[in-house]
């Protein structure tokens, strides 16, 4: 095919078809180099290489950080890693933040980032870099000291737990797929759009909403003027309660089944819906739900 | 069929392959920009997913270039035959 035989079609194809040789070398180089054995081309130091590696191939930094026992709030806000919370720390909150990426240049553009306001410290992953520097994950493990009161998490796909802190507590937890599970929270309020919800509660108020993840929780305790609520779309809810729950009940279902063992005075009792009284009713307890099952068990 | 027909018979067949090819190659490059635009927006440890299938459904798109351009419409047997030809040719004469 000669030069001046080329028609703007033969142009146009010919260009495309360079393209898309380079890209499936460029794809070939990026491939190479982000799976594990495409480092031994670079003349690397292999030990420092594998330091610091995860079993799947991720690189990872570590980072503790200790802040004074003053502090009485903590909010902590990340994307994908797990956020563990537990009590124990006499003297200090210690955060222990795990950076992790695929890339070791991406670790570069993950920070955790600080900010301290009177007795508030908020703690939230960051990210910089350019477009194709993409991110990584940064997972949380806080150990906090008595003083704390308030704890909020917010995480869009890694998993909340908190457990063995002070009872009492007031927690607030989201995340978008992310289970939470917690344990001895005062006031509550708990949400997921897809992950699980596990409690232990036992305070004034809670409030946990899923749309299709399961709530199962236990109450301890539950003040005379408190309230429960309990929603979710296409998820179960199962929940034991202390045996002198004294609530006014109230479990709604569109197409699931509802059961109850406490010994109630029922108003209105259906399949799938229970109005009524266990005790004098002096709390509220609420739970609905679209098409999962509501079983509200005694301890 | 005529001369006349059987060569605008390949001539337009050649033009499909190319056209066809072109459709191809543009919508590689658009899906695998929009694969690399949802990795790179979303948090997922740094991982070029769409590497993969870049490298697989790009090898899809160089094979059709080749065939559409280097290989057309058998003028590599047509090639092959005026040799075969050739050669009884020569055989005959010798």
């Amino acid at each position: 095919m000669s030069r001046r035989n080329l028609s703007p079609v033969d142009i146009a194809g010919i260009t495309l078809g360079v393209i898309a040789i380079l890209a499936v070398a460029g794809s070939i180089v990026g491939l190479a180099r982000q799976i594990p054995f495409g480092h031994r081309w670079q003349n690397m130091d292999m030990g420092d290489f594998w330091q610091g590696r995860t079993e799947s191939g991720a690189t990872r930094a570590e980072k503790e950080d200790r802040f004074p026992a003053d502090i009485s709030e903590i909010e902590i806000r990340n994307i994908a890693g797990s956020i563990d919370i537990h009590g124990g720390s006499p003297d200090a909150l210690v955060v222990h933040s795990v950076r992790t990426a695929m890339m070791p240049g991406a670790l570069e553009n993950i920070r955790v980032n600080y900010e301290r306001n009177g007795s508030r410290l908020v703690m939230e992953e960051k990210h910089t870099g350019g477009f194709f520097r993409s991110a990584g994950t940064v997972a949380f493990d806080v150990t906090v000291p008595r003083g704390v009161k308030v704890i909020e998490v917010h995480s869009v796909s890694g998993s909340v737990t908190v457990e063995d802190v002070q009872p009492g507590i007031s927690q607030k937890l989201t995340t978008v797929s992310g289970s939470i599970s917690t344990g001895k929270a005062g006031n509550l309020d708990v949400s997921s759009t897809s992950g699980s919800i596990t409690f232990v509660f036992g305070g004034q108020d809670l409030e946990a909403r899923t749309v299709s993840g399961s709530i199962q929780g236990k109450i301890d305790a539950l003040s005379r003027d408190g309230s429960v609520r309990l929603h979710s779309v296409s998820g179960s809810i199962e929940m034991d309660a202390y045996a002198a729950l004294d609530a006014s009940v109230s479990l709604h279902s569109l197409s699931g089944a509802v059961s109850c063992d406490f010994p109630l005075s029922a108003t209105d009792q259906k399949r799938s819906s229970l109005e009524g009284r266990i005790g004098s009713g002096a709390a509220r307890l609420e739970a609905t739900t679209t098409s999962g099952p509501i079983t509200i068990r005694r301890m | 069929m005529s001369d006349g027909n059987e060569k605008l018979e390949l001539a337009r067949r050649i033009a499909v392959r190319k056209v066809s090819f072109i459709r191809h190659a543009i919508i590689y490059l658009v899906v695998m920009g929009g694969l690399a635009l949802i990795n790179n927006l979303t948090p997922n440890g740094g991982y070029q997913w769409w590497l993969w299938p870049a490298f697989g459904w790009g090898i899809g798109v160089v094979a059709h270039f080749l065939s559409a351009f280097l290989y057309q419409s058998g003028s590599l047997v047509d090639r092959m035959t005026q040799h075969e030809l050739e050669k009884m040719d020569e055989s005959k004469k010798s």
